[in-house]
């Protein structure tokens, strides 16, 4: 078995400030996670995952490479489907830990997002083995941010840029379908394997899978007092972007029947408040805002962002697919009508989905946190603070990035808003 | 029943002693945030029935006093609670603190409908005019009572604390009047707070808590910014009653 110090050096690994990072990995885990009553049996297969982050997950990547591509990403818009059709897999990059920002700012300008900042900072410092594993890195013209961050990236890794309507309309949905369909094209192009309808059809059947299983876990969140606590769902949930679709599937799986037989014998009730976190992505290891409110005495009960609902809660239809290009048309279809990111304008799903989500869920109040310097839902915040007015639901709008220096402010803000709901 | 609140702020520590039975306050104190006193803290402070924890250093202090078993509430909670009680009908609370400032909107029962705090930077924040009036080598006072005089408030553009120090001293060298100077330090202030609140107008007087509400005149200054306060002499100690009161009935 290769150790992972040799592992690491032959990804050109700096180990020495990969030491730095991964030893402040073990406190902020203890912090949000050991320390804490914890009765989910199911939860160690995923904190096994997170407390080797980079050894087995990695290894299996590496040796993965012989038999197909490993493909980043940095959003929910790049179809998981088609790259498991041609053998790839497919992971997130994180790049949520406070660490890689500095070095990210040697590159990029400060006020920029902390998800950029760490993502270009990450592979500019060579200390994640997920950037140095990749063979291609899928970009997304999303926010202004991203657009012009991918030029940068693309002096250090190999990418490739799908464009992004900015809006939902017909010709919106039609740019979005051809890039899908090049995609799909310059992949089997670069990696010389056809993609198959059988192989995309299976691929669709068992991304489907994967975010049906959490569906089902979400769905016994809904149970009052909640089975499952809001930061070991974030968890789970963001391990789902770079473990193995299919393993990830039962364990999820597993995990939602456990949360179910819990919520059935459940007899104590509790008057905690329930929560909603709405806004930008929360990435691995970024765990602030959910560690506050729980510890505050609220329990999150949902999150409507991407590391939340918009990851899965729609699927790719299979019905009527005759043809490969069926499928991509449902592929494109799913992503670009369901996912209500705010980049698009108008983004008024978003408003209506939230409603819905706080209706079904139960919750008593919203916390909107959105990343420094994200500027599309800083914006939009002011768009979901008036309509849950409308409807009576108290929200709270807090901005904060991966450092811990706002903690406390941060802890003031959202103690005295549970204390008031 | 003897609860004491305790207020644990980033500058100084508040303290109040209340008595159930009486509804009243019997003693209350302030001392600095300074190692030493919160070491001897349990010395420090009057015996107690019940104890409630508020400010920037509830938590740590949670630590200490555990065995005593504190209900810790947070700042905002406590200064609406202790506000009511001192100046009951009052809808908008303005706290500037050593570290942060707090705009509180009450309804007409007492209860938050909402509130608002500063980023992280400190400018707009009671450290900030400290540090302005150290530069000018003046005690707080003394720098108010400066500002007072002033006819024409100098400008002072930074949004950044140590930003807007080079400019006072470039100020200071280009021969401007320390009474300018000081009362375009409160001008920003000032400024910086009505941009929080968000309003350019308030119809009521807004309520001045925290540190800056000891100082005399203060309120002549807010109200040539447009922005009118009042005091009361309890205005210092609202997070220390508020935590005191939380834990009555
Ligand atoms: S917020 Fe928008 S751009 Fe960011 S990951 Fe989500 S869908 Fe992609
Ligand atoms: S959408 Fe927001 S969080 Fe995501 S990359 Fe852009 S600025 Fe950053």
């Amino acid at each position: 078995m290769m150790d992972n110090t040799k592992m690491h050096k032959s990804l050109g690994i700096d180990l020495k400030a990969h030491d730095t990072l991964i030893r402040a990995l073990p406190e902020l885990f203890k912090e949000c996670f050991l320390n804490k009553e914890q009765d989910l049996k199911s939860l160690s297969y995923f904190y096994s995952v997170v407390a080797d982050i980079h050894g087995t997950r990695v290894k299996e990547l590496i040796e993965h490479k012989n038999k197909g591509p490993v493909i980043g990403s940095f959003c929910i818009y790049v179809p998981e489907e088609i790259i498991l059709a041609i053998g790839g897999q497919l992971v997130g990059l994180c790049a949520g830990a406070d660490f890689w920002v500095p070095y990210g700012e040697q590159i990029v300008p400060k006020n920029l997002c902390p998800l950029i900042k760490a993502g270009i900072g990450a592979k500019f410092s060579k200390t994640c083995p997920y950037f140095q594993v990749i063979d291609l890195l899928i970009g997304e013209n999303t926010c202004d941010g991203k657009k012009k961050a991918w030029e940068i990236l693309s002096d250090m890794v190999e990418m490739y840029i799908m464009d992004m309507p900015n809006k939902k309309s017909n010709s919106g949905l039609k740019l979005w379908q051809e890039e899908v369909k090049s995609l799909c094209n310059f992949l089997e192009k670069k990696f010389s394997k056809p993609i198959s309808f059988d192989s995309l059809l299976k691929a669709v059947q068992k991304v489907n899978a994967k975010r049906s299983a959490l569906n089902r876990l979400y769905e016994t969140r809904k149970n009052s007092p909640t089975p499952i606590s809001g930061i070991d769902t974030l968890l789970v949930t963001q391990i789902g972007f770079y473990d193995d679709t299919e393993r990830y599937t039962k364990m999820v799986e597993t995990l939602a029947k456990e949360c179910e037989e819990k919520a059935l014998s459940n007899s104590k009730s509790n008057d905690k408040k329930r929560i909603l976190v709405t806004g930008s992505p929360m990435v691995v290891p970024n765990w602030k805002v959910h560690h506050v409110i729980e510890t505050s005495g609220a329990d999150v009960v949902v999150e409507e962002n991407c590391t939340g609902t918009r990851y899965f809660k729609d699927n790719v239809s299979i019905e009527n697919s005759l043809a490969k290009e069926d499928l991509l048309k449902n592929i494109s279809d799913r992503y670009i009508r369901n996912i209500n990111c705010a980049c698009f304008s108008p983004n008024t799903d978003r408003e209506e989905e939230i409603l819905k989500i706080c209706k079904d869920y139960k919750v008593d109040g919203i916390v909107y946190a959105s990343l420094s310097f994200c500027t599309t839902y800083m914006i939009e915040a002011e768009k979901i603070r008036k309509v849950a007015k409308k409807n009576n639901i108290p929200m709270i709008t807090v901005e904060s990035d991966y450092s811990f220096s706002d903690l406390g402010q941060l802890r003031t803000r959202i103690e005295a808003f549970i204390e008031n709901l | 029943m003897k609860i004491l609140g305790l207020d644990i702020g980033s500058r100084s520590i508040k303290w109040v002693l209340y008595e159930t039975s009486f509804s009243c306050i019997l003693e209350k104190g302030i001392l600095d945030s300074t190692p030493h006193s919160l070491e001897r803290i349990e010395e420090i402070i009057p015996s107690f029935d019940k104890i409630g924890l508020t400010g920037y250093g509830r938590h740590n202090l949670n630590n200490v006093l555990r065995t005593k078993s504190p209900k810790i509430v947070s700042e905002i909670t406590c200064h609406a609670k202790g506000a009511k009680f001192i100046e009951p009908g009052h809808h908008y609370l303005l706290d500037i603190g050593g570290q942060d400032t707090k705009f509180i909107t009450l309804d007409a029962s007492g209860k938050i409908i909402d509130f608002k705090l500063n980023d992280r930077c400190s400018a707009g924040t009671g450290r900030y005019i400290e540090n302005m009036a150290k530069i000018l080598d003046l005690e707080i006072q003394d720098f108010i009572n400066m500002a007072i005089k002033s006819e024409k408030p100098s400008n002072i553009n930074s949004m950044c604390t140590v930003f807007a120090e080079s400019e006072i001293i470039s100020l200071i060298h280009s021969r401007e009047r320390i009474e300018d100077i000081s009362a375009g330090i409160i001008k920003s202030l000032i400024f910086r707070t009505k941009a929080l609140i968000g309003t350019n107008k308030i119809d009521e007087k807004i309520l001045l808590l925290g540190g800056l509400s000891e100082l005399e005149n203060i309120e002549i200054l807010f109200e040539r910014f447009d922005l009118e306060v009042k005091k009361n002499e309890l205005s210092r100690y609202t997070g220390a009653l508020g935590a005191a009161l939380v834990l009555v009935d």
